[in-house]
């Protein structure tokens, strides 16, 4: 690290012979060792040679988009990165990490790191030749100055010519730091396209219908308080391998101090292993279940009434005869047109509801107020779910009746508890009314604003705010792309055309996007696709100009911990860049000094760090920098404990103002859905639902190249019940062809009981180069729903039969040391 | 006297192989080489389950659990008593160590390990990167190598790798000779199983299955007999050396450190990967 | 050697195949160390006392080996 400021630096120790120190711990440990003497380090094992203590210890923080942002140690010793370990934070029991960040003393020296910019060598900004993108494409050596004058000047022609909207910047996930909100100013300065999250958006939209709050998924308590539930339902998540396995113990103490653990999936994972009820429902069913939970509630009577008159529109009033809501407005004089009315019990005389405000409220009836016929809310939904029995629903869902109740009944009577549904639910088309029905589920259990309550499965975590940075006040910026919109732009010019993208942090548009054979049909068209990464992923392949992002150990920046720890992280450098790479902030700022907004970005990254933290009154970006993590404290442990953000400041038990899909209006929670419906179309072409499970081996399409991991894991496998392969002839460890009317893939078969019959699985994230054939992608298609707007991956169906005989699955089969990636695409060519 | 041993709490482990990896990375251990791996019992391959999915919606038979297996440190190790040479040998606190001088390749260790925990240098050892990782040197080719407990770590004071980077809070290290260590008391409190009990072999780790224990909450890599009431990673100063070379300072609550000066990367030598 | 991949130990029943492997293209007698192996374990579940256990090898070990330095040596044995 070069700087110099003495902000944090301790003046180096040296002791003994040992060489450079640090860490408290490990500054405490030289001192044993001064102590002890020079024999100390191996004085029991000649023959092992001990380097403990002997390593610079630099506090940083793992970046990806998880639920981690893990603060770690990075031990160095002669100038290269030996170790990872956690660091614990300032609030020291969120101390945490997974076997990924553990290992990037494998990732950092990986030969797919890209070292240098790159141009495509038959692409000019003039004549894009765009046949040359692809598995093909060959690419020549630039300066740092050649490729973003290139890029200038490409952006510059066609904003003259089309427009600045026809430039799309594209931002991914894949770096939790700052450089996306230079990246947004710049953006939004120049007046391009900016892109908008179109996945994994659906639970919390229905959620946010309900409630106010959500997006992705919602606000949770912190993960700290999960060990005050009583009851938690993980609904469709395997947390301990995916999103929460950085926190596991919080959950594992809640299980030991007596909570009960419900798994509802179609899948028996490690979560599933853990619990005390396991509900093996069928895909796409949730809403069914739900319901069914519901109706127990009502009909055991075991809803919370006080909080359904406190802090719900159970007891509001529906007009009979326009479904709306009554206002005050209809029936006093004065009332406010967004107030809803109840009545008391055992009179009929309306009463405006206030937030947070309790009162004896009737919850059911039929009531006529100045005229107008009535019922409430609540009276609404029973009647609605009175369809719902768990015995009527136990053969469609797949779950057994009296296990419906129990979980249920767990939740509503045994304290505070909650569920935590993953992304997976979001990742079927209609997913967005599970987030509306388990939102009112736990409005009948009262279930929030208590200790012990869960609502999603991951913690809320801490975001630096950054105020409007991305947005300066004089600039105009573009419309805005939902992921799932870009191929129709791109090809079609719907809603409007877009003929260059610049993309960072992000392998989505060759590998992560559905139907993958579709967006690169779009790319294939563009008149620019300029791609900062750090690896030569398969989208990287398909760039026109490559500009090689350092890996994080080599970009200091500051990480946010949204869904994961109420921390904000300073990421401080390891090491400088190797070979050219670049922090995506030069670049950016390179390329807004080109454009003429170069006074828009300060100097040097750190002065762009502490500008934006001093937008955030809980952080002190000196005391940030100096501690590494700085515990934001305003976030609060307990959520909505508040009056809701929604019009009557209470959940919604009825939504007067619903939208609706295909015929169906979501008033009250209503069951629709795609493929996954017994009556779909193409069931019998393609008889097997088709998930792609996010495992413990990968984050999106990250660390895909760890060697460490590849030994355990080193190739994409199909996860199918013994049931369904020996139907088809398929043997256990065979290669078979999975596909589709979009596409197809081969790969390994696994005989897997934990995988219910008809259903199948490829753990998302790998790369083109580790499929005998195909991609996980090739099958999943880009359609979503117009309510939730959200890239439906799981939705999808999928024929399964033995691999032709002449596939060539030699890559797999030598024995070689990293499994895949036999042909490594080296980074710099 | 001292005699460490490890627990594992099987109804905490979550399978993630933070134990397994972490352990790899610490210990410099070759690529295709474990010295602790993370079994599945359960079904015939990791990761999946024993029985058969329910057909009926009830909960079913299926089970899955997992197993973190390394050298089990055995009191009375076979290997131990099978070696020539006296290479493979049992320290005083316990720990079954090699001598890598010693050792001659006979093999006849792993023969006799029941718990297939060691493991042959049959090539050139490869590592990735190339120079090694962790904070142990290399083992040369044609000795027997497998985990140490991570005795170059416990002879500092600190807790194994696996131990410290365990998620789960599932791997407990500690002086079974203590009665108030945590192991003993987890031994004394839970059931705990050994691995192939019947042989005799008395190892020193232990597993917990049945009843979960609390774990033992890890925010600190020094081990627990180390441990004083200050967490070294707090910002208490008290438990902070005042510096040897009398730094002032720095301690108020700092706990980051750079490399000294501007840290050139290092290059390494790639061999796919250059174009330079 | 071992792996990764591989779900749980093998049984004890189906070891001494695995142990044969493993002893496969030793430059020393595969035979011995797979009887050690076997009369090892014996002796951790006390069938075999460690002098036994010594006595019962030492000779094979000497000529194998040149050497004899287990830790199974009774106190006042003859090591020549
Ligand atoms: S990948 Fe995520 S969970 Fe794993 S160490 Fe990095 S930040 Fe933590
Ligand atoms: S104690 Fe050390 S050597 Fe043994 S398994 Fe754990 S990390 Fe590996
Ligand atoms: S690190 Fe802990 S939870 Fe993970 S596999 Fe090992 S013992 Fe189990």
């Amino acid at each position: 690290m070069t700087d110099n400021d003495g902000l944090y630096r301790r003046d180096v120790l040296k002791a003994g012979g040992a060489a450079a120190a640090l860490g408290l711990g490990g500054g405490e440990f030289l001192q044993g060792l001064a102590e002890r003497g020079d024999e100390t380090a191996s004085k029991r094992d000649p023959s092992i040679e001990n380097y403990v203590g002997q390593n610079d210890v630099i506090q940083t923080v793992c970046s990806p988009n998880c639920r981690g942002k893990c603060p770690i140690d990075v031990h160095v010793r002669d100038g290269q990165v030996k170790k990872v370990e956690p660091h614990p934070p300032e609030d020291e029991q969120y101390k945490r990490a997974c076997v990924l960040g553990l290992s990037h003393t494998q990732r950092v020296y990986d030969p797919t790191r890209l070292k240098y910019p790159m141009k495509r060598t038959d692409w000019s900004p003039d004549e894009p030749n765009p046949d040359g993108r692809g598995p093909d494409a060959e690419f020549e050596r630039v300066s740092w100055d050649e490729a973003l004058d290139l890029v200038a000047e490409k952006m510059q022609s066609l904003k003259a010519a089309h427009g600045a909207e026809s430039v799309l910047f594209h931002e991914g996930s894949g770096n939790y730091g700052q450089s996306g909100k230079a990246f947004n100013r710049l953006a939004s300065l120049f007046g391009s396209t900016q892109s908008a999250w179109g996945i994994d958006a659906n639970v919390g939209r229905g959620f946010n219908r309900v409630t106010g709050t959500g997006f992705f998924l919602p606000p949770t308590n912190e993960a700290e308080d999960w060990e005050n539930a009583n009851t938690i339902i993980v609904w469709g998540s395997d947390l301990f391998a995916s999103q929460f396995q950085m926190d596991a113990s919080k959950v594992l103490d809640a299980v030991e101090s007596g909570a009960k653990l419900v798994v509802v999936d179609p899948v028996y994972t490690t979560t599933a292993s853990k619990a005390d009820l396991w509900l093996p429902v069928k895909p796409g069913k949730d809403v069914h279940l739900a319901l069914a939970m519901m109706h127990t509630v009502f009909e055991d009577g075991t809803y919370d009434e006080q909080f359904l008159r406190k802090r719900t529109t159970g007891p509001a009033l529906i007009r009979k005869d326009t479904g709306d809501l009554l206002k005050a407005s209809d029936v006093f004089e004065d009332g406010g047109e967004n107030q809803v009315v109840a009545v008391e019990q055992g009179s009929a005389t309306p009463v405006e509801l206030e937030p947070e405000t309790g009162g004896p409220y009737a919850l059911f009836g039929e009531y006529t107020v100045d005229g107008i016929e009535c019922e409430t809310a609540l009276t609404r939904l029973r009647d609605h779910v009175a369809d719902y029995a768990p015995s009527k629903v136990a053969a469609k869902t797949g779950v057994d009746a009296e296990n419906i109740r129990t979980a249920v009944r767990w939740l509503a009577t045994r304290g505070p508890g909650g569920i935590a549904p993953s992304y997976a639910l979001g990742r079927y088309k209609h997913g967005h009314i599970f987030g509306q029905t388990y939102a009112m589920l736990m409005g009948l259990t009262g279930d929030y604003g208590r200790h012990g309550n869960i609502h999603a499965h991951h913690a809320g975590g801490a975001t630096l705010s950054a105020g409007g940075w991305g947005t300066p006040e004089d600039a105009d910026p573009g419309p805005s792309l939902f992921f799932p919109e870009y191929p129709d732009a791109i090809l079609d010019g719907d809603p409007h055309k877009v003929r260059a993208v610049y993309s960072i942090e992000s392998n989505m548009m060759g590998n992560q996007f559905p139907d993958r054979q579709r967006f690169r049909e779009a790319i294939r068209t563009l008149e620019m696709y300029v791609v900062a990464d750090m690896h030569h992923t398969d989208t990287v392949q398909h760039a026109d100009i490559i500009l090689p992002a350092p890996h994080w150990f080599e970009q200091e920046d500051i990480t946010s911990s949204w869904g994961s720890h109420p921390h904000i992280s300073y990421r401080h450098k390891v090491q400088e860049p190797m070979w050219e790479a670049r922090d995506d902030y030069d670049a950016i700022r390179g390329l807004a000094e080109r454009l003429g907004f170069g006074d828009y970005f300060p100097e040097t990254k750190r002065e762009m760090l502490r500008e934006i933290a001093g937008r955030d009154d809980d952080i002190d970006f000196d005391t940030l920098f100096e501690q590494g993590t700085q515990k934001k404290e305003s976030v609060p442990i307990v959520k909505y404990t508040d009056a809701f953000p929604t019009e009557t400041g209470r959940i919604k038990m009825y939504d007067d103002d619903a939208p609706s899909e295909e015929g169906v209006t979501f008033d009250v929670p209503r069951p629709l859905e795609d493929r996954t419906a017994d009556d779909y179309e193409k069931a019998d072409e393609y008889p097997l639902m088709f998930m792609q499970k996010h495992s413990r081996f990968r984050i999106h399409s990250q660390y895909e190249m760890l060697n460490w991991v590849r030994e355990v894991n080193p190739e994409p496998q199909l996860d199918i019940h013994p049931s369904d392969a020996k139907a088809r002839g398929i043997e256990d460890g065979e290669y078979v062809r999975v596909h589709n009317d979009r596409g197809e893939m081969i790969v390994k078969a696994k005989y897997n009981e934990a995988f219910q019959p008809g259903l199948v699985n490829t753990d998302q994230g790998w790369w083109s180069r580790d499929f005998i054939k195909g991609h996980h992608n090739d099958l999943t298609h880009n359609e979503v729903s117009e309510v939730g707007q959200t890239m439906a991956f799981y939705d999808v169906r999928v024929a399964v039969e033995p691999a032709p005989d002449n596939v060539d699955t030699d890559t797999y089969e030598a024995d070689t040391l990293r499994g895949a990636g036999a042909d490594a695409r080296a980074g710099g060519d | 006297m001292t005699n460490y041993g490890l627990v594992i709490d099987q109804e905490r482990c979550i399978g993630c192989q933070a134990c397994a990896v972490s352990c790899k990375q610490e210990n410099n251990v070759p690529m295709g080489q474990f010295w602790n791996r993370v079994l599945t019992e359960g079904g015939d391959k990791i990761d999946t389950p024993s029985g058969g999915y329910p057909e009926d919606g009830g909960s079913g038979s299926l089970d899955m659990q997992y197993q973190p297996t390394a050298c089990q440190h055995c009191e009375n190790a076979p290997c131990v008593k099978v070696c020539p040479v006296n290479a493979t040998y049992t320290r005083d606190d316990g720990i079954v160590e090699i001598d890598y001088d010693k050792c001659i390749g006979c093999r006849y260790c792993m023969a006799a390990c029941p718990y297939n925990a060691r493991v042959f240098n049959w090539d050139e050892p490869e590592q990735m990167p190339e120079e090694g990782t962790g904070d142990v040197a290399a083992r040369p080719q044609g000795v027997v190598e497998k985990c140490t407990f991570c005795s170059h770590r416990v002879d500092e004071g600190l807790d194994p790798a696996c131990v410290v980077n365990c998620p789960a809070d599932a791997r407990i290290f500690g002086d079974l000779d203590d009665e108030g260590s945590t192991v003993s008391k987890y031994i004394n409190e839970y059931e705990t199983d050994q691995l192939l009990e019947d042989r005799g072999t008395d190892p020193k780790t232990h597993y917990i299955s049945g009843e979960m224990s609390p774990g033992r909450p890890q925010t600190s890599d020094k081990m627990e007999s180390e441990l004083d009431d200050v967490s070294p990673w707090s910002d208490g100063t008290e438990d902070v050396p005042s510096d040897a070379d009398g730094s002032d300072s720095s301690d108020s609550g700092g706990s980051h450190h750079s490399i000294e000066g501007d840290a050139d990367p290092h290059v390494p030598a790639v061999g796919s990967g250059g174009d330079d | 050697m071992n792996d990764p991949q591989q779900p749980r130990l093998t049984p004890i029943d189906e070891w001494e195949d695995e142990a044969e492997a493993m002893l496969d293209g030793v430059e020393y007698d595969t035979e011995l160390g797979l009887r050690m192996a076997r009369d090892a374990i014996r002796v951790s579940n006390g069938e075999l006392s460690d002098a036994e256990f010594h006595e019962k090898y030492h000779e094979e070990i000497l000529e194998e080996f040149g050497e004899d330095e287990r830790p199974t040596k009774p106190e006042g044995f003859d090591d020549d």
